[in-house]
């Protein structure tokens, strides 16, 4: 009986020691900080760490500038271009996969107590934030917010155990020690070859075929469910702690490829995308800060957004797919912001290729309208594809 | 808590530790005490507001039950009647307030021009259970089936934790004798051994296959609920790992709460018996969910006049019985159309064993092809049956149906596989000889997919279940079935040997390792 019972604890606890020692060593997510640069590359990948991770690390330091957001902000931004282009010494992107506003709200928060931060880039996602549901994961940056009460310690003890122990934690540690990553020497080389993987690699083709189109748009949740009702409170939220807090907030709308403008149009999505800019921009006006928030749209039907590649293999300069940029543009996206927002709060004469108008009370008429005229230009020169996304797409509901 | 989470690996040794010392030094009265006090922790501990609720609902019925116990010994029959009925009307009304009200507000509005808001009503964890059970123990005191006992002992048999959340549905009777028993010795290491290994066996079960299978159900599922046809070969795949989802999910958690009650030495009843390998749904539901079924049939069905009173009422009371026992699953119209999908299973059932006899065709059950047979007919009903159970809309289930019987070809299970590369996925990749763009690395997924979906067909078809494994040390307090006595079952049969042990120490870490995934059961929203 005792013998049955020794063994079975001996197994368990002889490979939890390995594993916690391997995990620790590594520290795929950085949770530990074991290392100076963590693999956060990995994190991309995982919704859950990457809340832990990210969201205890902020609280580490000071951050002069925080990117808030959702994949776009997370597979795009990168800490170097904010320093470049806007001045931040200690930028951080908080982004995090299938966030919510109501999550980014808290991480507002938890970044402005936490860290310090009073600056922050917000990249919105007019369709496909996730308030219509409930975000998993939310509760791991819950738990490290804002206090230091017993519960707040609670779900961070519990989260480095899901942290240390798990599936995912090990499998990355594994796939970095293979790839040498303990070993100083090629641990940049490493990160650097996960970054060209992910970001760069061969990619299916955009659309250069009808097989191609067809595969694009069949992704389930494809088209987001913006809903202005669902997105009104959280906003609300979010605004008022602006103001209550001074912030200074740049509010970005990420460009997409002009397929998924095609598809907006096609599915009837494409007003609800305009009516939810038309809400960013009034819950700006009635919060009242103006003065210190602003709202630049690259929605935008131009040669970045309609980048076309005839040979599938071809790795497309400016897009990773049809709605996740790759870190080519968001250069040019840091750069133009900086360009638009400018100290003295001079709008900058736009650029020929049109990419990013910074959008106010005042100019979002005349914006729409351009947008709208764009857009029935873009159709007729390629009635085709237009055509075919039509019979293709489901209608929202 | 879930007993999938690590709050709940720290919770159990400390309460098991509790539950001995007390018992040792305090004795029985004080441990039970200690247990109904840990349990009520455990289930405070999703929501401690909705304490009140329980315990609200344990307090009215035990006062029904010692007024009804007076009216039992007093002998007033009318008084009696009277008493259950309010006593059982209060819980359906608990039930239906918290359950159904939604529904119910929607029904009305639909049918009527006044437009009332729809309540947005947090479900109580475990409602239906414990609501259930103490119905369960108001009919068996009016009965004269148990005899009651005080508020601490009552207070311990419904909340028991390891079966309070979701079932099984115990009864009184087969409850309280074993709490009153306990001696002074506290936990036997015999108990803790067979507890663990059962605990873990069904703990691997739950997140190593159930919560395995739920992303490709998911993705399929989602694809019929937003319309879009996916494929036969992507709806076969999303059917059948839905089926299998539920059916690990709920036998993991059937030997969890197994194992669980028999580390202080608790034997509960049998809930689940490889309820895929009936040959008919009648089996079906001798093996799937039995407490429910024994319920049903003793509370429901029995008194709506059971098979008593001629072939057509007892088909009627059959799809009456189906239909209030999809109703209890949920407040949905796919629940109630999956109970009726079953009750009409029952009556076909019936009706074909009826057929068999009357053309005097009985003996063709004594031939293992037709037995064969007849449970692939089974098997097919009970998954097309689960689509229903599953989809969010009866749209979605049908939807799914027709993708199913559409018998198209494979070239849309990319669709299922977009943007699904897993950890294991890159590992795969990483180790492969030749390069994989990370555009085609979903053929990993489709392949593990693939694998999990034969690995479930062939563990809960062909290996012996959990208590057939365990039938040695009597694991439940209801007799095992006809044990098949094959070679293979008793090679298999659990003892306590090193090699076990290290093969479920092994399993326990693997399940440790994926508890970072918080997935609670299917059972647990009912």
């Amino acid at each position: 009986m005792r013998r049955y019972l020794t063994c079975f604890f001996a197994i368990f606890l002889l490979l939890s020691v390995a594993v916690l020692f391997l995990n620790y060593r590594v520290d795929p997510f950085g949770a530990w900080r074991t290392h100076d640069k963590p693999l956060s590359v990995f994190s991309i990948g995982n919704v859950s760490y990457a809340r832990l991770a990210k969201a205890h690390w902020i609280a580490q330091q000071q951050s002069d500038l925080v990117v808030l957001g959702n994949s776009h902000a997370v597979s795009a931004f990168q800490a170097d271009q904010l320093r470049r282009h806007l001045d931040a010494s200690t930028p951080f992107n908080l982004a995090l996969l299938g966030t919510s506003l109501s999550e980014m709200t808290r991480n507002m928060r938890h970044a402005y107590y936490a860290s310090g931060a009073r600056r922050f880039l917000v990249v919105v996602d007019l369709l496909n934030f996730r308030d219509h549901t409930t975000a998993r994961g939310n509760e791991f940056t819950v738990a490290l917010a804002l206090d230091d009460s017993l519960g707040s310690r609670y779900f961070a003890a519990r989260n480095f155990a899901a942290t240390t122990y798990s599936w995912a934690a090990t499998t990355r540690s594994l796939l970095a020690l293979r790839a040498g990553y303990l070993d100083s020497n090629t641990a940049e080389g490493f990160v650097k070859n996960c970054k060209n993987e992910i970001q760069g690699g061969p990619l299916s083709r955009l659309v250069s075929s009808a097989q191609a189109r067809r595969d694009m748009f069949q992704s389930t949740d494809y088209l987001g469910t913006g809903d202005s009702t669902a997105w009104r409170e959280p906003l609300g939220e979010l605004m008022a702690f602006i103001a209550q807090q001074q912030l200074d907030v740049t509010f970005l709308v990420p460009p997409f490829h002009l397929s998924y403008y095609y598809a907006l149009d096609a599915s009837g999505a494409w007003d609800k995308h305009q009516q939810m800019l038309q809400l960013l921009v009034e819950s700006i006006v009635a919060a009242g800060v103006e003065q210190h928030t602003h709202l630049v749209d690259f929605t935008a039907f131009n040669r970045y957004t309609g980048e076309f590649h005839s040979d599938p293999r071809a790795r497309l300069d400016y897009w990773l797919d049809a709605d996740h940029f790759n870190c080519a543009m968001a250069e040019l996206i840091i750069a133009r912001t900086a360009q638009l927002i400018n100290p003295a709060g001079q709008i900058a004469p736009e650029s020929e290729a049109r990419l990013g108008a910074r959008v106010t009370a005042a100019n979002l008429a005349e914006h729409q309208r351009r947008l709208n005229h764009e857009l029935q230009a873009w159709k007729a020169a390629n009635p085709e594809a237009h055509a075919w996304l039509s019979r293709r797409i489901q209608p929202l509901p | 808590m879930l007993f999938n989470s690590f709050e709940f690996l720290l919770f159990l040794p400390l309460v098991l530790l509790g539950y001995h010392g007390i018992v040792i030094h305090y004795g029985n009265r004080a441990s039970l005490l200690f247990l109904a006090c840990a349990s009520l922790f455990f289930y405070g501990w999703w929501k401690p507001e909705y304490l009140w609720i329980i315990l609200s609902s344990i307090v009215f019925n035990y006062l029904v039950s010692l007024l009804l116990l007076k009216q039992v010994a007093s002998g007033k029959d009318h008084a009696r009647r009277l008493l259950l009925a309010g006593g059982v009307a209060g819980n359906l009304a608990l039930l239906g307030f918290y359950k159904y009200a939604g529904l119910m507000v929607t029904a009305f509005n639909s049918l009527s021009p006044a437009q009332f808001s729809v309540p947005d009503i947090v479900l109580p964890l475990a409602i239906s259970f414990f609501t259930f059970q103490q119905i369960a123990y108001l009919v068996d005191i009016s009965a004269g089936k148990t005899r009651g006992g005080n508020f601490p002992d009552y207070l311990v048999f419904v909340t028991f934790f390891p079966q309070l959340i979701a079932g099984p549905i115990v009864h009184h009777a087969e409850m309280m004798p074993q709490f009153q028993s306990r001696n002074r010795r506290g936990i036997k290491l015999e108990d803790l051994q067979i507890g663990l290994s059962l605990f873990a066996l069904g703990l691997a079960k739950k997140v190593l296959l159930a919560d395995n299978l739920a992303p490709l159900a998911d993705a399929s599922f989602a694809l019929a609920d937003a319309g879009q046809s996916q494929g036969s070969v992507s709806a076969w795949m999303g059917a059948g790992a839905y089926s299998l989802q539920i059916y690990f999910d709920f036998s993991g958690y059937t030997d969890m709460a197994l194992g669980l009650g028999r580390m202080f030495g608790i034997r509960l009843p049998l809930n689940f018996f490889s309820p895929y390998k009936a040959r008919n749904i009648i089996d079906f539901w001798h093996r799937w969910h039995m407490t429910l079924s024994r319920f049903l049939r003793d509370y429901l069905y029995v008194p709506l006049g059971g098979n008593r009173r001629g072939r057509p009422r007892r088909y009627l009371n059959l799809l009456l019985t189906m239909l209030l026992g999809g109703l209890w699953h949920g407040a949905a119209v796919t629940f109630i159309l999956w109970g009726g999908l079953h009750g009409l299973y029952l009556c076909i059932n019936h009706g074909w064993r009826w057929l068999l006899g009357r053309l005097q065709l009985s003996w063709l059950a004594h031939y293992r092809s037709y037995g064969l047979l007849c449970g692939l007919v089974t098997l097919l009903a009970v998954v097309l049956a689960w689509v229903v159970f599953r989809a969010e809309t009866s749209a979605g289930a049908w939807r799914m149906w027709q993708d199913m019987f559409a018998f198209s070809g494979a070239e849309d299970l990319k669709i299922l596989y977009r943007q699904r590369a897993s950890d294991f996925d890159l590992l795969l990749k990483s180790l492969l000889p030749v390069h994989v763009p990370l555009g085609d690395i979903w053929y990993f997924s489709l392949a593990q997919d693939a694998i999990l979906l034969l690995l479930g067909g062939l563990l809960c078809l062909c290996l012996p279940n959990s208590i057939e494994l365990f039938r040695h040390y009597h694991p439940s307090v209801s007799a095992v079935p006809e044990f098949s006595g094959s070679t293979a079952t008793s090679r298999l049969a659990w003892k306590p040997s090193l090699a076990w042990a290290a093969g479920l120490g092994l399993l326990f870490f693997a399940s440790l390792m994926s508890l970072a995934r918080v997935a609670p059961f299917l059972y647990f929203q009912f």
